[in-house]
């Protein structure tokens, strides 16, 4: 009975870091077919349109709303202290240096990776990876390396841009509609953020996530089950474990680098 | 891969506003400076700067014309300051430099009070009159001290 | 999933692997082409060993193969012009021109003039059955290997498809492997045969497995062809 669990216990304890193995292996392969040639700009192009582009109106409208959430109640709390001058700064430094970066990820997981692991996956149900195979293309190189490496691009990109829509979120409930001064807003924010402590560190937390999304998403896809059962394990698989990832590695990130 | 010219142009413009994003986020909320083209330093020595950080911004007349570049101890054991501001602005060499505080609680900045020389600041020069910051703790235990001696008299 | 299989299909043929759903016709190919590698035994193909061969050997045996899978497995985010483009552009340093060229001269082939502008997906299966078919075509590859070329098709379709592969061979000799439980269209064409059942291999002319004993295999064969038929499709197929 006893030893029946440590068993168990072992041979999963065996699966889960020969699962780490293999997505190491494939990240390693990921990494040399960026560097490898051709660079596929095409293709790269493609991906940053469908994982960017198609992206962008939901990031930009969270951001707002996520702003204007943060300056309501800021706003409440602050106003207690007498402190609502420092609005700008509490908005602008909760999105910059987490809320941003962060949101984005899980927002990008959701809406880009899913289906990024979904095309792949079914790519693999009908075979079309086994034909590139065939025809001595290796398809990491062809399919898997320019996903992850738009995922890489556009996430920063669109964190940018959902950190902005959320300043802009949070001036319009804290300036328009609760009537903080613009001036104290704006000169607030300015003066609580600083590149090289905040933004800096920001980019480089979406510059991570980005990577980690477009791994797992990738990683999921290439191996899914070839049935349509696999596709859809390889989607929910991908969407789970990014953003549960991204999550513990914001804490790392936090803790190792103080961003 | 067909070429899509709108695909193409989607995607152009969305790195273009997101590094536009990027590009505002650092420069103007982050204060990320190449050079200080059209800034001139100048220097202030305090005995207390209270809660002065750098970045904390300079105003005269409560308008703001630069920000605390650096804070240092000096080998008099003041604080030194040095500030970036506005190099088209023609200050008299009798500025006064104080650190005030926005509000009862608020962040601490430095206001410039113009005085009344000919004579103008260069670039790099050292404002030489300064006030402290005043210390909220300091002020009122001066005010409750008074207070006990007012009622013992 | 086989015990003790062992068979040749020799150069310059058209051989047919028989078998029903789930006899292992597609994992037989699959092996063949080295996408799956085997737990034990021996794979040669043009005289190398694929089973546990390395990654460099693959691909050079991968360059004298084309496979013509069951479903068509064509990118379906590429029109059918890209996807036969595709292996010429990544694997040879051809002038667009010249894949133009080849591309153009494929699809004439099989009968697809025109649809190059077409994704896979706004395709009849039949058409999907031969762009497939052309892109396995298109690096001129010494062995072809066809999962299922006949599966799902009307008669016309498979007429056209089979005439192609038996021109094929007799044209330009190439080595044909065809996985398919059709029937009439195997026994008009094939020079030989391996029929599986159970994990065994049953091999010979189409004569010779018209002529076995086996309940399983005659039960098989009779399907498609009624005795009756039979010997005429057979005539047919070696003329």
């Amino acid at each position: 009975m006893i030893f029946d669990g440590i068993r168990r216990l072992g041979r999963r304890s065996l699966v889960v870091v020969a699962e780490h193995g293999r997505i190491a292996r494939f990240g390693t392969g990921l990494l040399r077919a960026v560097v490898a040639p051709p660079a596929r700009p095409g293709r790269i192009v493609q991906e940053v349109f469908d994982v960017g582009v198609l992206s962008l109106v939901i990031v930009c409208i969270s951001g707002a709303a996520v702003g204007m959430v943060l300056g309501l109640q800021g706003y409440n709390t602050l106003i207690r202290f007498g402190a609502e001058e420092s609005l700008g700064a509490v908005v602008g430094l909760s999105l910059v240096r987490e809320l941003g970066p962060v949101l984005t990820g899980l927002l990008v997981t959701g809406r880009a990776g899913s289906a990024m692991a979904a095309e792949i996956a079914s790519m693999v149900a009908t075979e079309q990876l086994d034909g590139l195979r065939m025809m001595s293309i290796d398809p990491v190189h062809l399919v898997a390396m320019p996903k992850a490496v738009a995922m890489a691009l556009a996430m920063p990109l669109l964190a940018a841009l959902f950190t902005v829509c959320g300043i802009f979120g949070g001036w319009v409930a804290g300036v328009r509609i609760l009537g903080v001064d613009a001036g104290t807003y704006f000169s607030s924010l300015e003066s609580a953020v600083d590149f090289s402590d905040d933004v800096s560190g920001s980019l480089l937390k979406a510059v991570i996530f980005g990577m980690i999304v477009g791994l797992i998403a990738t990683y999921r896809g290439y191996t899914s089950a070839p049935t349509s059962a696999g596709v859809s394990a390889s989607t929910t698989g991908t969407v789970v474990v990014a953003s549960v990832t991204i999550l513990i590695s914001d804490y790392f990130i936090t803790a190792l680098w103080g961003v | 891969m067909q070429p899509s010219p709108s695909r193409d142009l989607a995607v152009g413009l969305f790195v273009l506003a997101g590094l536009c994003a990027v590009a505002w986020l650092s420069v103007r909320v982050g204060g990320l400076s190449f050079g200080d083209a059209d800034r001139m330093q100048l220097h202030a020595a305090f005995d207390q700067i209270g809660a002065l950080k750098p970045r904390a911004p300079v105003v005269i007349a409560g308008v703001k014309i630069g920000q605390v570049r650096t804070i240092e101890l000096g080998n008099d054991l003041r604080a030194h300051v040095t500030l970036a501001v506005d190099a088209s602005l023609k200050l008299p060499d009798d500025t006064t430099a104080a650190i005030r505080t926005s509000g009862l609680l608020g962040d601490q900045f430095i206001a410039l009070e113009p005085g009344a020389s000919e004579q103008d600041l260069a670039s790099g020069a050292t404002i030489a009159f300064t006030q402290n910051a005043l210390s909220i703790e300091s002020l009122i235990s001066k005010f409750a001290t008074n207070l006990g001696n007012g009622g013992q008299k | 999933m086989f015990r003790g299989l062992s068979a040749d299909f020799e150069r310059g043929t058209i051989s047919v692997i028989l078998g029903g759903s789930g006899s292992g016709k597609s994992t037989l190919l699959r092996l063949v082409g080295g996408l799956i590698r085997p737990g034990a035994g021996s794979i040669r193909v043009a005289g190398e060993e694929v089973a546990g061969c390395s990654a460099s050997t693959l691909q050079r045996v991968r360059r004298k193969l084309g496979m013509m899978f069951q479903g068509g497995a064509l990118l379906d985010s590429l029109s059918v012009y890209d996807n036969l483009a595709l292996p010429l552009r990544e694997r040879e340093r051809l002038s667009e021109a010249d894949v133009a060229d080849r591309v153009r001269q494929q699809l004439c082939a099989v009968g697809l003039e025109g649809t190059e502008k077409l994704l896979p997906g706004q395709l009849s299966g039949g058409m999907i059955k031969r762009a497939a078919l052309a892109r396995a075509l298109i690096a001129s590859p010494e062995i072809l290997l066809c999962d299922e070329p006949f599966s799902g098709l009307d008669p016309v379709t498979v007429r056209r498809i089979e005439g192609l592969l038996v021109d094929l061979n007799r044209s330009r000799g190439m080595t044909v492997l065809v996985a398919s439980h059709h029937i009439q269209s195997t026994l008009r064409m094939a020079d030989g045969l391996l029929m599986l059942l159970d994990g065994r291999g049953i091999s010979g002319t189409p004569a010779d497995l018209l002529a076995c004993e086996d309940e399983r295999v005659r039960e098989f064969l009779d399907e498609g062809s009624p005795p009756g038929a039979a010997p005429s499709a057979l005539a047919g197929g070696l003329a």
